[in-house]
C-alpha cells in the first residue's frame, strides 16, 4: 500500500518535472504556428489523467495552470499570455478541469464500453476540448467585464473587446489543432504505461 | 534557449544572494502588487530606482542582465503594438483614422504596459538568478505552512516540488540524448509542416515518458528502502533562518511602498 503511495508521489513529481521541462525547452512544449504556437503540455496532463487517474490529472493540470499564471507575469509564452493568463480563472481553472474530466471520461468509458483504446481517445479529446472551450469561454466572459481592462490600462470594455477578440482567435486556433492532434498521438504511449502501472500495483 | 535567463541560477556572493528565500519570494509577490499600483510618473521613477538598486546590489552585470531579457523583447513589443493600435477607437474600417489618434492616449497606455512588464520580468529574473531552485522549493514550502490548517498536504507537495526541480536537468539531458539517438536513426526534428513536426515528436515523447515511469519506480523503491514512510513527521536538514538583512530589505521596500502611495494618482 505505501509502495503504491510513494510511487504515485514520485511519478507525479516527475510529470511535474516534464511540464517544467516543456516550459524550458521550446521544442518539447510548443510547435510554432507562424507567430503563435500550439502546446504539447496539455498532452502531459492528459497522459497523467489517463495513466494514473483524475486526481493526478488535477495535480498536473493545476501545476501547468500555475506555471502559465506565473509565466504570464514573468516570462510570457506568447504575445497574448500577458493579456489573458494574468487572470487565474483563465490560466488555472481550464487546466485543472481538463485533467479531472479526462480522467473521469477514461474511467467511465472503460468501465461501461470496455474499449481501452476508444476510452483513451475520448478522454484525450475531452481534455483538449475542455481546455479550449473553457479558455475561450472565460475570455468571452471577461470580454464583457472590463475588470481585465483596467489592470492593463486599456480604457473601457469597448476597446478591450478588440484586444480580446484577437486573443480568442490566437487561443482558439492552436488549441483546435491540438484537439485534432492529441487523441491519436497519445493513445500509443499511454497503453504501455497503463499496463506497467497495473503491474506494479499488483506486486 | 541558452540566451534565456529566467529560471537559471548565477552563483555569486552578494547581499541579494544571501537573503532568505522566503523574504525574496514574498518581496517578488509584493513587488508585482506595487507595479500594478503605481500609476503616476513619480511612482514609476521610484519603482525603477528600487529595481536598479536591487540589481546593483546583486553584483550581476546590467548588460548581461539586459541581454537575457532580449528574447522576450518582441513579445513585449507585440503586446504594446496591439494595445496601441486597438486602444483608442477600434479595430475595423477606420483603421487609418484611428491610427492617427493612437498617438495621444495609446502611446501612454502602451508605454505604461511596456514599463510594467519590463520591471516585473527583470525582478523575477533577478529572483531566479540569485536563488537556488531548491531554496525556492524550501521557501515556498515554508510559506505554504499555514495551509496545513485547511488540510493541504504541504509536506507532500514540498517533497514533490523538490523532486520535480531536482529532475528537470536530468530529464533535460535525457531528452537531448533521446533526440540525438533518434536523429541518428533518421528522425528530423522541427522540420516540415505542423503534422510532420508533431509526428516527429512521438519518438521523443514515448521514451521520455517511459523512462520517467521507470525512474519513478526506481526512485520510490530507493526512497522506501531508506525508510521514507510518509511526508508527515519528518525533520528538516535545510533550515531557513531570517536574518536582520531580510528585515532591513523589507523595511526599504515598505518605505518605497509608502512613497508610491504618496505619489500615486488616486
Amino acid at each position: 500500500m505505501t509502495r503504491h503511495k510513494t510511487f504515485r508521489l514520485v511519478i507525479d513529481a516527475l510529470l511535474m518535472a516534464i511540464v517544467l521541462l516543456q516550459n524550458i525547452l521550446p521544442f518539447l512544449g510548443y510547435i510554432p504556428l507562424g507567430p503563435f504556437s500550439m502546446t504539447l503540455i496539455g498532452l502531459t496532463v492528459i497522459i497523467a489523467a489517463i495513466a494514473l487517474g483524475p486526481v493526478d490529472g488535477v495535480i498536473i493540470g493545476t501545476f501547468w495552470g500555475l506555471i502559465t499564471f506565473i509565466r504570464a507575469f514573468t516570462w510570457p509564452s506568447s504575445p497574448v499570455a500577458p493579456l489573458v493568463f494574468t487572470n487565474p480563472l483563465i490560466s488555472i481553472l481550464p487546466r485543472l478541469l481538463m485533467g479531472l474530466l479526462a480522467g473521469f471520461v477514461y474511467l467511465w468509458v472503460r468501465r461501461h464500453w470496455h474499449q481501452e483504446k476508444l476510452a483513451m481517445r475520448l478522454a484525450a479529446a475531452t481534455g483538449a476540448l475542455v481546455n479550449t472551450v473553457l479558455v475561450m469561454g472565460l475570455i468571452y466572459i471577461f470580454y464583457q467585464t472590463p475588470a481585465v481592462a483596467t489592470a492593463f490600462g486599456a480604457k473601457g470594455s469597448q476597446t478591450l473587446g478588440y484586444v480580446l477578440m484577437i486573443s480568442i482567435l490566437t487561443n482558439g486556433v492552436p488549441e483546435l489543432i491540438l484537439d485534432v492532434l492529441v487523441a491519436p498521438l497519445i493513445a500509443g504511449p499511454l497503453r504501455k504505461r497503463w499496463d506497467r502501472l497495473n503491474h506494479s500495483a499488483k506486486s | 534557449m541558452s540566451s534565456i535567463l529566467f529560471g537559471r541560477y548565477l552563483p555569486l556572493n552578494s547581499i541579494v544572494h544571501r537573503l532568505d528565500p522566503r523574504a525574496k519570494l514574498l518581496l517578488s509577490f509584493f513587488y508585482i502588487v506595487l507595479v500594478f499600483m503605481a500609476n503616476s510618473l513619480w511612482s514609476y521613477v521610484i519603482l525603477i530606482v528600487m529595481t536598479l538598486g536591487a540589481i546593483l546590489a546583486s553584483k550581476i552585470n546590467l548588460g548581461f542582465f539586459l541581454k537575457g531579457i532580449r528574447p522576450l523583447l518582441w513579445l513585449i513589443i507585440f503586446t504594446v503594438v496591439v494595445q496601441m493600435l486597438f486602444s483608442p477607437v477600434g479595430g475595423h474600417t477606420y483603421f487609418h483614422w484611428a491610427f492617427l489618434r493612437v498617438t495621444t492616449l495609446g502611446i501612454i497606455t502602451s508605454g505604461v504596459i511596456a514599463i510594467r512588464f519590463l520591471l516585473i520580468i527583470m525582478t523575477s529574473t533577478l529572483l531566479t538568478l540569485t536563488t537556488q531552485p531548491l531554496d525556492i522549493a524550501t521557501g515556498l514550502a515554508s510559506l505554504m505552512a499555514p495551509l496545513r490548517w485547511v488540510k493541504v498536504p504541504v509536506d507532500t507537495l514540498a517533497m514533490m516540488l523538490s523532486i520535480a526541480l531536482r529532475f528537470v536537468p536530468t530529464l533535460m539531458d535525457e531528452a537531448v540524448k533521446i533526440m540525438n539517438a533518434q536523429r541518428a536513426r533518421g528522425v528530423d526534428f522541427g522540420e516540415g509542416n505542423l503534422f510532420k513536426q508533431a509526428h516527429s515528436l512521438i519518438p521523443l515523447m514515448i521514451p521520455l515518458f517511459m523512462s520517467a515511469f521507470n525512474r519513478a519506480e526506481d526512485l520510490s523503491i530507493a526512497m522506501e528502502a531508506r525508510g521514507y514512510q510518509d511526508s508527515e513527521h519528518r525533520s528538516q536538514y535545510r533550515i531557513l533562518t531570517w536574518h536582520h538583512r531580510d528585515t532591513v530589505t523589507w523595511l526599504i521596500f515598505l518605505i518605497g511602498f509608502a512613497a508610491i502611495l504618496v505619489f500615486r494618482r488616486w
